[in-house]
């Protein structure tokens, strides 16, 4: 995964076409791009700028949530985003009808296999951002394809996607820390009795959740079961397209003395190989 | 007004360049990466990220913070080293549609002069800029921090690589100027001013620092009027060409540099914004010149100290 991934022009503007609160703190954006829109696959994301001008400086990255389409063409994406400081809220204050300044689509895209596969996603908070759009891209590639979407959030107020999810006809579950909502416990406690031959693993979310996926992977390898998992990392990205080195998260090489390197997740990834990060090394944000 | 487009050429030193919108070290990986994504043939040249003796992890994340008007970073010279930059970089910075300039930093004087002789022997690279200036590696700014350490570092530097040799200085010091007066005396071909201002970000829930080695760098925006200060000083002060750096994001800023004293300049941190920013940057100059009905760009080099003049005069 270390060609670069990017090509073309990057830089577009796009208009503001919806926001709305969809849950307590997450807003959904959607964002009319068509050339963006055009290339886009799942597990990419984009660099947002929050707004007109200078303050705040960074964009902010978000994975594409959805594809809003126009007579059956991609014409625009869709983003989910949690408030959690001045930028985001400066983006769920954009108005419709605004422009907006975008970076993308970057990254890595997920692998997502074979339709005779079952594929499962598991998702952590806000980290089900990018699972619409595999849902989607998945039931396009086969209406058949077995698919679990198993999502998991603090309280039920933070589980999200599962009914457009469920609409595409995948098998949703539910966990919440606090038994609000499915249940009581992780959601990497939902995936260890769906491990079985042919199944694949598709994850985003939280550091603490990545770590407790790469145990159950690992304690699946070592019954001699090896399932094919990616992660998507959820690391914060200065610029988003392998400038600035920010958002590094550590890999194994054998070629370092101590076994690992840093990668930049915008460009490496943001989607890795479970096996390929040192999570013993990974810090816990979130 | 002139009718004939305005001249963007600067020099510096015996290196011309089509227009003075470089890119800084750091912010722009070593140019190649983008050149799929940017008009490099558009920009004056790209600054590679330093290059160290041995190859760099850099350090633990995380490593930079978002501050009013820029960020903080503490990299710590994330860089394949030498040998694999000469193996696995070089050959695709040669083929760049623009000037590639070299940056390079040493753990001691004789990596730097190392370093030097090495990069002296390379075809292909327009010039050789010091790093002597990084907050984020232990002892990365005892380089520039007296003027004997900087003028000593350049004239042996210089005596053993015949390129262009540019010293990029710390705002970090009581008094930059008789270091930058120091790096002229020693043969400078310029100075790059400044690398970035100390600072730092804690969490205060956790009653440390967000950053492991509990200082970073700050630049962006908010460190524009600093930078520019001392790009007037030095500017004052010495007659070799100054590279301003700071907070440039606009043709705006390049312009007010140019005026403050700096013979070309570098985008840094809002490079971050967009890889074609460099390129916008350097399309709006052309647009601003005319507008005004400047011919040549580098007229506008030092207008300040020439206005100045007048006023004491």
């Amino acid at each position: 995964m270390d060609a670069y991934p990017n090509e073309g022009q990057l830089d577009h503007e796009g208009v503001v076409t919806g926001n709305v609160e969809v849950a307590r703190d997450c807003w959904r954006m959607e964002i009319r791009c068509p050339e963006l829109a055009r290339t886009a696959k799942s597990g990419q994301f984009v660099m947002l700028r929050c707004r007109q001008g200078m303050d705040p400086l960074l964009s902010r990255a978000f994975s594409i949530c959805d594809l809003l389409y126009e007579d059956g063409e991609p014409v625009g994406i869709v983003v989910l985003q949690l408030i959690i400081g001045v930028g985001t809220q400066a983006l769920a204050d954009r108005q419709l009808g605004e422009p907006i300044g975008l970076l993308g689509p970057l990254g890595h895209p997920y692998g997502l296999g074979t339709p005779d596969e079952h594929l499962v996603m598991v998702a952590g908070g806000i980290g089900a951002a990018p699972f619409a759009l595999v849902a989607r891209a998945l039931r396009e590639r086969s209406p058949t394809q077995r698919v679990t979407y198993l999502v998991g959030g603090r309280n039920a107020d933070y589980v999200y996607l599962t009914d457009e999810i469920a609409e595409l006809g995948c098998d949703v579950q539910v966990a919440t820390d606090d038994g609000s909502r499915g249940h009581h416990g992780y959601v990497t406690q939902l995936l260890e009795p769906l491990l079985e031959p042919g199944v694949r693993v598709i994850a985003c979310g939280p550091n603490p959740m990545f770590k407790s996926l790469a145990v159950v992977i690992r304690a699946a390898k070592e019954r001699g079961l090896q399932i094919p998992c990616q992660v998507s990392t959820e690391e914060s990205m200065p610029c988003g397209f392998g400038a600035c080195a920010g958002c590094v998260v550590p890999v194994v090489s054998n070629a370092h003395p101590d076994g690992f390197r840093f990668a930049k997740s915008c460009v490496e990834g943001p989607v890795f190989d479970v096996e390929a990060i040192r999570w013993d090394l990974m810090r816990s944000i979130h | 007004m002139s009718d004939a487009a305005p001249s963007l050429a600067v020099r510096l030193g015996a290196l011309e360049l089509r227009n003075p919108v470089l890119t800084a070290s750091g912010t722009y990986g070593l140019g190649y990466e983008f050149a799929r994504l940017a008009d490099l043939g558009a920009i004056g040249g790209v600054v590679g990220k330093t290059v160290t003796m041995q190859e760099r992890l850099g350090n633990p994340p995380p490593r930079t913070f978002e501050t009013a008007g820029g960020m903080l970073n503490s990299i710590g010279l994330m860089n394949p080293g030498w040998d694999g930059f000469v193996r696995d970089v070089l050959p695709r910075v040669l083929d760049l549609p623009c000037p590639f300039v070299l940056n390079v930093a040493g753990e001691s004087e004789e990596d730097f002069i190392e370093l030097a002789r090495r990069a002296g022997q390379l075809d292909g690279v327009a010039g050789l800029e010091l790093n002597l200036s990084c907050p984020n590696v232990a002892g990365g700014l005892d380089f520039s921090s007296s003027p004997e350490a900087a003028g000593r570092i350049v004239s042996r530097a210089l005596a053993v690589c015949d390129l262009p040799v540019f010293a990029k200085l710390s705002p970090n010091v009581g008094d930059i100027v008789p270091i930058a007066q120091a790096c002229e005396a020693a043969g400078a071909t310029a100075l790059s001013l400044i690398n970035t201002f100390l600072g730092t970000a804690i969490d205060w829930r956790k009653r440390k620092s967000i950053f492991s080695r509990g200082v970073a760098g700050v630049s962006g925006p908010s460190i524009k009027p600093m930078a520019l200060l001392i790009v007037m000083r030095v500017s004052a002060a010495v007659g070799i060409p100054v590279i301003g750096i700071g907070g440039i994001a606009t043709a705006r800023d390049v312009l007010e540099y140019m005026v403050a004293g700096a013979a070309a300049v570098q985008v840094g941190t809002a490079c971050f914004l967009d890889p074609r920013l460099p390129e916008k940057i350097a399309h709006e100059l052309r647009e601003l010149l005319a507008e005004e009905g400047v011919d040549r760009i580098d007229e506008l080099t030092g207008a300040v100290h020439r206005q100045q003049e007048q006023v004491e005069r």
